[in-house]
């Protein structure tokens, strides 16, 4: 696969020149998250590839346009994932995608967040420059933190031309069960089974059942799964995957449908509609016509933060951000993309 | 620019703010403040302010803002790389009376401290829930949390449980501005950039920690900590690795070479086998069940690599004799010389045998002695120079072989810090790792928080100035650009 | 660590031996991390990392008199518990360190009157049970007219039984014999400890006998009053190297503080001549009671149904690294004992230091007491008159020499 770097520089630097802004992207997966903005098309779907693999490494680097599907397969043949286990939203969802979004699937609390398994990205900047943040190791502390700056960013801080991802061996076995229960309940058995050290890998509360995953030799898997009780589940992958890629049945609504990230015992959330739960709790969707102001605030009040997910009409589809923090914000947007042309408004109006 | 002010008045100003004993304006008082834990590098403040509170902060930072003084924060002083090194016109922020504990948070396994709370301290105040502080820096006894943020600290456990990084949930940070920034939280993610990455490891040049949570997390099932031993170094690194594509991450994996196993032995005996070349201490964690497989696994890996000898703890007494060695290296091999220096750099482990060759190369060179010890798990290692200060110019030449130790691990696609941070230390070798347009951005990102350059300037990032002074080679992704030439 | 200190200190004794000690430091920190008084006030100053550098630019630039002052003032404030010892994993001799720049540093300090009379007076007190008896009775009858926080210091006045009342048959045939010092203070403020002492002990087969030495030189030690403290060791050591190369085989010591120090003859009189070879015999002889917690013979009629939540004193566990056979004795007679948190950490007491460093002294107290306390002990047990009296001027909790709960 090619390697178009100088010719993506090349378009940067133009743009940068004509203050030309440009809306990026690749796959085109994901287009739904975050906010509407109308700009020149800059496209890194040909900029792919897998760079290097070392799987007694733990680490893949590849170039942004690289299907995800197809480091997952590489991945996969040497019995090794993507800690983060983000959601592909389509097929043709790529690897610069997933870290521009930051979006992190449902083995997000025993693996990590996306920016935890990145370990290195090149990005060209506002002013078409080449940079290096990061490198392939896990451990690096010189220079500030830019690569993992970049994942959530949505493009606005920069194009991503390639990363490095820290890569986690399969677990030896998985298996789900199923437990009928309350909301509260659930909660609370959650937080307590996550201060013991039981493999737990996801959770998802549809209302009435509570799906657990272990993920671990087949011995601990049976230890634990007796002392968790319920039902084993049959074709557990493809439900997981129903949830990670929001093809399960609660996804499917005509609802705006809100991501509400709030600490893991979070009771139960005062607004109307109907949700579900992921992450020990820590990860709450509503589909709900509620407005933005009550989602937002009941958040607030838990200690979190409301995403407009999908959906809705609403211009603020990101938590708004206390005016220090947006300072901040504004001045690193300046120190990227000084001409303010990487997906500008992607984010937040001004960013 | 303000008018500049005399230290007598300086020290007059926080005397307002802050009680006159907290306020050490002698040349004797300020003395012992003068270096951390790398002692080649010294400088006196001009002021050292013990503040008590989080208001007391906010008021001296106001007056630093005010007539643009310095601000070097400092937690225990534990830094092997210089970052609390004083400023010369600046002020000493010693922020260990900030030693609370707020609260520990049973139910979302959380702790929330001041930054001056020893690392160690938090895991003690979480024991009786059955909860810990993953990280354990090998001055974990000593250092503080917020020295821990600055530097993004790792640990011989973070192979499998991550650096600081990945085990800080939320921090407030004071601006220079005098404004309290509050990032992440108990959840799991917050909107806008990741300025909780950024913040981490950013060397205390971008604010002031005020305030942090982090992630507790249950003690694992039960430990098993085995030794193997080797008869030659490149079967021991190719053992790492067919650990880890095993599926195996053990939560510590650790490698000492026959210096510091000679010098371990002499120091506290630990019982490790004196004629090995190389040894690996492997530590694996889990559920009980997972745990017996493990072990079985590994050892057959271990004899699979022709290991000389396999040993697994049989109780937690003979697990703690293994670690005794690793965790008495460097006090080991102090016993071995007057001083010693220690690098810290971090390379893909496939390169380890090539890299060690080349370490003893440099070490013949130089003519003093390099032992190894090693996160071999992680890739991190580090060579310790041992060397006696007290002999004009050794310190130099012991400074001038670790630069080179550092720009080797570069070329190979390392970097050249994996957990001890920049400092003042390595600011050199940093001109080889980065280009000039991303020291540059790293400059801006210190500009975007702090315009005056008030917050521990001069450490982590050089001035472009320095790098075209020093003439280094920006080497690009592991190549450098005329390989053929001979460098070392 | 680096050091430049001229030739001609090097050659001296002292000279050599700090640049040895320095030379190992690697000024790491580890030891602040467990010196109480640096946790206290976060200075580096108040840590032994701090006070180490304090003393190495003292002997490398001594012209500067200021720097006395500020050395001399953070040196005093350093209880020399030796926890840091404990901690520090280069092996760094602390407590010899701080011996020698003391020794330097306050000689060439001038100190102000009221501080001089303070601390000849506690010295000539203390030093004496005599005199300590005295100042025990008066203070005690005053007590009703002082202020609370004072009269809290002032120990109970303890009624001796006029017979021995265990319940254990005496050995009438002794396997050892050993003699213990009747001592200055706790012979004043606790004399039932060495009677609980020799009852253990003569019920397991040891013979004790109590000889009239009045201090170890501890507390004269402790002050810097060097002559004074070398006058009474050359007394002392004169006296048992002749009992102990006659009939008896050990010195055996029920204080922590003193057998500590008495351990520690063997460096603080290196540099006599004449007494040099006869320390370390002393020294080597001397013997702290917890040494001989496993052989001693458990008092069956003693109310053992007690939670109980033991001190171990400084001088103990770090001054000679002895830890955990007081706490097994307990358990094994019967006790159950309660955790104690941060029990690394010294309460304060440091021989003349409560009354000395009263501030300090106070907070670690109460900070000692709560940890004490926290799981509601019925007796708090530990091993050092100073850190007994010192602990009891804060809890209701009765404080007791472990003897007591074993004899």
């Amino acid at each position: 696969m090619p390697n178009l770097s100088n010719e993506i520089s090349n378009s940067i630097k133009d743009a940068y020149q004509k203050q030309q802004v440009l809306n990026i992207s690749a796959g085109k997966t994901k287009q739904f998250y975050g906010r509407n903005i109308n700009a020149k098309s800059l496209s890194l779907t040909e900029h792919a590839g897998i760079i290097e693999y070392e799987p007694t490494e733990l680490y893949i680097t590849a170039r942004s346009g690289t299907p995800l599907a197809e480091i997952e397969q590489m991945v996969a043949d040497h019995n090794q994932i993507l800690p983060c286990e983000p959601p592909r939203f389509g097929d043709n969802a790529t690897l610069g995608g997933t870290i521009a979004c930051g979006l992190a699937g449902p083995r997000r609390v025993s693996a990590g967040n996306v920016r935890d398994c990145v370990l290195g990205t090149e990005i060209i900047n506002g002013k078409g420059e080449t940079l290096r943040f990061g490198g392939k190791v896990m451990k690096n502390v010189a220079g500030y933190d830019v690569s993992r700056l970049m994942c959530g960013a949505l493009g606005t801080l920069g194009a991503i031309m390639s990363i490095s991802i820290r890569l986690l061996p399969k677990p030896e076995k998985e298996e789900t069960i199923a437990i009928t229960i309350d909301c509260t309940t659930a909660i609370d058995k959650l937080n307590q089974w996550a201060k013991t050290p039981m493999p737990i890998s996801a959770s998802f509360y549809d209302g009435s059942e509570l799906y657990i995953r272990l993920s671990s030799s087949e011995s601990a898997i049976k230890a634990c799964k007796k002392s968790i009780g319920g039902e084993l589940i049959n074709n557990h992958g493809s439900f997981w995957n129903g949830v990670k890629e929001q093809t399960h049945a609660f996804f499917k609504t005509d609802k705006p449908l809100w991501r509400i990230s709030v600490p893991s015992n979070t009771r139960l959330l005062n607004i109307n509609g109907d949700s579900v739960m992921e992450w020990n709790g820590a990860l709450r969707w509503y589909s709900t016509n509620e407005d933005q102001k009550t989602v937002r605030t009941e958040a607030i009040k838990a200690g979190g933060h409301a995403t407009l997910f999908k959906g809705g009409v609403t211009d603020q589809i990101f938590h708004p951000l206390p005016k220090v923090s947006f300072d901040l914000h504004k001045k690193l947007k300046q120190v990227f993309d000084p001409a303010n042309i990487l997906n500008p408004g992607k984010m937040f109006t001004e960013l | 620019m303000p008018e500049p002010i005399s230290t007598p008045d300086l020290a007059n100003q926080f005397c307002k703010v802050v009680p006159k004993d907290a306020v050490l304006t002698r040349d004797e008082q300020l003395m012992p403040y003068e270096c951390d834990a790398l002692t080649a590098y010294r400088q006196l403040p001009r002021l050292a302010l013990l503040p008590s509170s989080i208001e007391e902060i906010k008021a001296i930072v106001k007056i630093c803002n005010e007539y643009q003084i310095p601000i070097v924060a400092r937690g225990a002083g534990t830094s092997l790389s210089g970052g609390a090194l004083p400023h010369k016109d600046g002020i000493l922020l010693n922020l260990a009376k900030l030693s609370q504990i707020l609260e520990i948070d049973t139910q979302n396994r959380t702790a929330t401290v001041q930054p001056g709370v020893r690392n160690l301290a938090i895991s003690e105040a979480a024991e009786p829930y059955g909860l810990y502080y993953a990280p354990d820096p090998s001055s974990q006894i000593a250092c503080t949390i917020g020295g821990n943020i600055a530097e993004n600290s790792g640990g011989v456990h973070c192979l499998k449980y991550g650096l600081t990084l990945h085990n800080i949930l939320a921090l407030k940070i004071l601006t220079i501005e005098g404004e309290v920034l509050e990032l992440g939280g108990k959840n799991l993610d917050s909107p806008g950039y990741d300025l909780l990455a950024l913040m981490i490891g950013s060397e205390g040049m971008l604010g002031i920690t005020l305030e942090v949570t982090v992630k507790l997390l249950p003690h694992p099932h039960d430990k098993k900590v085995m030794l193997a031993a080797f008869d030659d170094i490149q079967r021991a690194g190719d053992a790492v690795n067919g650990i880890i594509s095993n599926g195996v991450i053990p939560a510590g994996l650790e490698m000492l070479d026959q210096l510091t196993i000679q010098a371990t032995e002499m120091y506290c005996n630990p019982g490790y086998p004196s004629n090995a070349a190389a040894i690996l201490i492997c530590e694996l964690d889990g559920f009980d069940e997972e745990l017996e497989t493990q072990v079985e696994l590994v050892k057959e890996i271990l004899n699979e690599h022709q290991a000389i000898e396999v040993r697994v703890a049989k109780d937690k007494q003979e697990a703690e004799l293994l670690w005794l060695g690793r965790k008495a290296s460097f006090p080991a091999l102090g016993n071995l010389t007057p001083d010693y220096y220690c690098m810290d750099g971090t390379i893909p482990r496939k390169h380890l045998a090539h890299v060690l060759e080349s370490i003893s190369n440099l070490s013949k060179k130089h003519g003093l002695r390099v032992a190894n010890v090693f996160h071999a798990g992680d890739g991190n290692l580090h060579p310790v120079i041992l060397y006696d200060a007290n002999i004009s110019g050794e310190l130099e030449i012991a400074e001038k072989l670790g630069g080179e130790i550092l720009e080797l691990c570069v070329t190979v696609g390392g970097t050249i810090t994996g957990e001890h941070g920049v400092g003042v230390e390595k600011l050199n070798q940093m001109c080889v790792q980065f280009s000039e347009a991303e020291i540059s951005t790293f400059h801006a990102i210190k500009a975007a928080f702090d315009e005056h350059e008030l917050l521990n300037p001069g450490k982590a990032i050089p001035t472009l100035h320095r790098c075209a002074e020093l003439g280094a080679m920006h080497v690009h992704q592991g190549k450098l650009p005329h390989p053929d030439l001979p460098r070392f | 660590m680096q050091t430049s200190f001229t030739p001609e200190f090097i050659q001296t004794a002292d000279g050599e031996r700090v640049n040895k000690i320095l030379r190992k430091c690697v000024h790491c920190g580890f030891c602040n991390a467990t010196c109480p008084t640096y946790q206290l006030t976060g200075n580096e100053l108040d840590g032994p990392r701090g006070r180490i550098y304090l003393i190495k630019n003292f002997f490398e630039d001594n012209n500067a008199n200021a720097s006395k002052e500020i050395a001399s003032k953070h040196l005093d404030r350093c209880l020399t518990c030796l926890a840091c010892e404990t901690t520090c994993p280069s092996g760094v001799q602390y407590g010899e360190l701080i011996d020698i720049g003391r020794k330097h540093i306050n000689t060439s300090l001038e100190r102000p009157v009221l501080s001089k009379i303070k601390r000849k007076l506690i010295l000539n007190i203390f030093s004496s049970s005599k005199r300590t008896s005295m100042l025990l009775a008066i203070t005690r009858i005053c007590k009703p007219f002082l202020p609370t926080t004072l009269a809290s210091k002032i120990p109970a006045k303890i009624n001796l039984p006029r017979h021995s009342s265990s319940q254990n048959e005496p050995h009438t045939t002794f396997t050892r014999k050993m003699f213990t010092i009747k001592g200055c203070v706790q012979n004043a403020a606790a004399p039932q400890i060495n009677l609980a002492t020799k009852k253990a002990l003569e019920s397991s087969g040891i013979q004790l006998d109590e000889i009239n030495s009045p201090c170890c030189g501890a507390l004269a030690h402790h002050l810097t009053e060097l002559e004074h403290a070398h006058s009474t060791i050359r007394k002392n050591i004169d006296y048992w190297h002749q009992m102990l190369t006659s009939e008896y085989n050990n010195l055996l010591i029920n204080s922590s503080g003193c057998s500590s120090f008495i351990k520690q003859y063997i460096t603080v009189m290196q540099d006599d001549n004449d007494y040099a070879e006869k320390a370390k015999f002393i020294s080597e002889r001397c013997i702290d009671l917890s040494e001989l917690a496993n052989e001693l013979t458990v008092n069956t009629s003693l109310d053992k149904n007690k939670t109980i939540a033991f001190h171990s004193p400084c001088t103990l566990q770090h001054g000679q690294q002895i830890n955990g056979k007081i706490e097994e004795k307990l358990k094994q007679a019967g006790y159950s004992l309660v955790k104690v948190i941060d029990s690394h950490l010294c309460c304060g007491s440091a021989g003349t230091y409560s009354l000395l460093e009263t501030d300090m002294s106070s907070k670690l107290l109460k900070d000692k007491v709560t940890n004490l306390q926290q799981y509601q002990p019925d007796i708090i047990a530990t091993a050092n008159i100073g850190c007994l009296m010192h602990l009891q001027s804060a809890t209701k909790i009765p404080v007791k020499h472990w003897i007591e709960l074993i004899a």
